[in-house]
């Protein structure tokens, strides 16, 4: 039986993990996501699971691609600063292509910043925060019910493409509460067993960028795992030949994220809010996006078609919906909980279409007015 | 004569020797001689005693002594009797380390001591750092990760508690174990996390180039310590000591042929909890060649003339004391959190 309950942002997160089959979680305390370690720490024990509090980020997230590697589902969960400490593994979780989720409930930065209030400062950081390139992928949910169900999805599209997630929360939906039903059970993606393994065993041959088995120690086939750059037996090489073909599953990787995940559920990757005949359109993610659509709703009331495209999954960025609208509208505006991050991406894909920036970074989320103002007053 | 002469094979593996000369002269029969190029080649087998000092001090696993048998054998079935050699990945290149590096002289106790143990290479996890020491797991026939400077503990943690069937060795140097991962050394430790931490200690960054490390000793010399090393060093034992580590050992390369090597590196992976076996090694090329010598037989031997075994004299101020130095019985982690599963969280639910 499912049932409805009035629950927070962090615990949603923490339940939907559970559900997805996380079975490890090594977190470190830090404002606004520490109760997700909490729920973890009291919730895991009781389903055959492992918690362990680590002695920083560095090593919670080292301990979390340890336990995957190991063959149990394994999730962190941390704040801005704690984010910026994990970038390394961050970027070994990548070359491991390991699956792990990482949860980042964004605080006001930079440094320590603002540990209670939140902030949208680290979309960037998400997208390329560890060193070399690399693909990354977040889901950023706007409620409660989105925060469980995208914490499920993270895991299970981090199993499905074998590296990081991430789950980009911020302080506002952390804390806040809303009712909500768990189910009692969610659908899983369990990576296919290997059968048969070649001697000696390749853990990245061509064909398992994605959707491919996740080889584990302990199991009989003996391989290695390395964050320098490798050959498909794991090996580090410095051979042109080999470091290309590594680096070319990274972007295959995204492809397949793409053309099999992606393109295939369009109401996964963005929402579109009264788009079909929209004059301007506001482009916003997570609780920023909740703001937006009572502004879209105040600027209807006034006449003015306004729509909202609201990405799910912000990396990768939905290309998609913004080229269909380019040149079809007379503006767009891209509203932030920070300097100005996600319009970069906006301006890059739009090339006919004036693009204005709307952004709060005083550790308040913005009023619904700041937008239709913005709007009125460009519009004029 | 010596009655043990004439019956002994020694075959010299071509391919992996790095001509460092510890086996040409730490051989007590003299049975080897230098080629032009540096390399070791058997001159007079039939002198040997089988003493093994040369094969265990061999860096590069290049040495093979076997006793004969009833048939004769080529040096190539010579070579695939060497136990050490089965425990090297098949595709694996000669090793990366220096001619006459210590590391490889520690890997081969490591991997003599899972043989003597019979631990199946399956269930054996090697997990390292980065650094010279951090190349060691690429070349192990084990489940093997080669993770980011210093963190090697931090993700052992997470195979141990995920899957505490599996064996972890994590292998260190020493600037990897206690400079950018000391805080994972203290809390493993601290956790009595049931890995067997291996520290290679030569006492200088080798990898970049012969930089300081915490374990330098003061007043010796690295490219970023050029007028001699300030600051004192880290006493690696009474660290994992004093943050609560079930067993501590020190050794030496130098000891590496001596049963006790093996021994004590086995009772380490055997024992519950945290356990400790640093490891003092000589690195010619950088540690060696700025403070003492640069040839790698002269540093073993450097190694052997300043430590002693516990419970004897040191010869000299600074001299490193050797053995098993602390040993408790305190649970392992993974009974501890187990029987609070049963005890606190089961119990609590009925």
């Amino acid at each position: 039986m499912s049932r409805l309950d009035l629950i927070q942002g962090n615990e949603a997160c923490a339940l939907g993990a559970i559900k997805a089959g996380v079975r490890f979680f090594a977190g470190y305390p830090i404002t606004p996501s520490s109760e997700i370690a909490e729920i973890m720490a009291r919730e895991l024990p009781k389903c055959d699971g492992i918690f362990i509090q680590m002695e920083d980020e560095m090593g919670s997230l080292a301990a979390a691609i340890g336990a995957r590697l190991a063959g149990k589902k394994a999730m962190t969960a941390t704040s801005g600063p704690g984010f910026s400490l994990m970038q390394e593994h961050i970027g070994f979780a990548v070359m491991a292509e390991t699956p792990v989720v990482v949860v980042n409930v964004m605080r006001g930065g930079p440094s320590t910043g603002l540990p209670t209030m939140p902030s949208q400062g680290d979309i960037m950081q998400a997208r390329w925060g560890t060193h070399g390139d690399h693909p990354a992928i977040a889901f950023a949910p706007k409620d409660i019910n989105e925060t469980f169900w995208f914490t499920v999805e993270a895991v299970n599209t981090s199993e499905k493409m074998r590296m990081p997630v991430f789950v980009l929360m911020d302080e506002v939906l952390s804390h806040m509460r809303e009712p909500m039903e768990i189910p009692d059970q969610v659908q899983t993606w369990e990576a296919p067993p290997i059968e048969n393994p070649e001697s000696p065993f390749l853990p990245f041959k061509e064909g398992t960028e994605a959707f491919a088995p996740v080889p584990i120690f302990g199991q009989g086939y003996r391989f290695h795992i390395t964050g320098l750059t490798h050959r498909p037996d794991g090996f580090p090489t410095n051979d042109p030949n080999e470091i290309e073909r590594k680096m070319l599953r990274f972007i295959k990787k995204m492809e397949i994220l793409q053309s099999e995940i992606l393109d295939k559920n369009p109401d996964m990757h963005y929402e579109k809010v009264e788009l079909e005949d929209a004059d301007v359109v506001i482009v916003a993610i997570g609780s920023v996006a909740r703001v937006a659509q009572a502004a879209v709703e105040d600027l209807r009331s006034q006449d003015i078609k306004a729509g909202l495209l609201r990405p799910k999954v912000v990396w990768p960025f939905p290309e998609k919906p913004l080229k269909e609208i380019d040149g079809n509208v007379q503006a767009v505006f891209v509203a932030e909980m920070n300097q100005g991050q996600m319009v970069y991406e906006v301006e890059r894909i739009l090339k006919k279409t004036p693009v204005h920036k709307i952004n709060q970074f005083n550790g308040m989320l913005m009023f619904p007015s700041k937008i239709v103002e913005a709007v009125k007053s460009t519009l004029r | 004569m010596n009655p043990r002469q004439g019956k002994f094979r020694v075959v010299v593996d071509e391919e992996r020797c790095k001509a460092c000369g510890i086996c040409i002269k730490a051989c007590p029969k003299n049975v080897f001689d230098q080629r032009e190029d540096g390399l070791a080649v058997v001159a007079r087998e039939e002198d040997c005693i089988g003493c093994h000092i040369c094969d265990r001090l061999c860096p590069d696993f290049a040495i093979t002594v076997v006793e004969k048998g009833d048939k004769p054998l080529s040096d190539e079935e010579v070579t695939k009797l060497n136990i050490a050699r089965n425990y090297v990945r098949s595709y694996v290149p000669r090793f990366v380390w220096c001619p006459g590096c210590g590391i490889g002289i520690v890997f081969q106790g490591i991997v003599r001591a899972v043989h003597q143990l019979g631990i199946p290479k399956d269930k054996i996890v090697m997990v390292s750092g980065i650094g010279c020491t951090g190349r060691m797991p690429g070349y192990a026939d084990f489940n093997t990760l080669h993770t980011t400077h210093g963190r090697a503990l931090a993700f052992a943690t997470g195979i141990k508690l995920a899957n505490p069937e599996l064996h972890v060795i994590v292998v260190m140097g020493d600037g990897d174990s206690v400079a950018i991962g000391g805080n994972h050394f203290i809390h493993a430790a601290r956790r009595n996390l049931d890995v067997t931490a291996v520290v290679i200690n030569n006492g200088i960054y080798g990898m970049t180039g012969g930089q300081v490390a915490p374990t330098t000793p003061t007043g010796r010399r690295a490219t970023t310590a050029p007028y001699g090393n300030p600051e004192p060093p880290f006493d690696i034992c009474k660290l994992a000591e004093g943050a609560g580590a079930n067993f501590v050992a020190r050794l030496s390369t130098h000891q590496a042929y001596m049963p006790i090597f093996t021994k004590i590196i086995a009772k380490a992976i055997q024992k519950e909890g945290f356990s400790l076996v640093e490891v003092l090694s000589q690195c010619p090329t950088y540690y060696g060649r700025f403070n003492i010598v640069e040839d790698p037989y002269k540093m073993l031997q450097w190694l052997k003339e300043h430590t002693y075994m516990k419970g004897r004299k040191p010869k000299h101020e600074g001299d490193f004391v050797l053995g098993v130095l602390y040993e408790s019985d305190r649970e392992g982690l993974v009974k501890v959190l187990n029987r609070w599963r049963e005890e606190k969280i089961n119990a609590s639910a009925k």
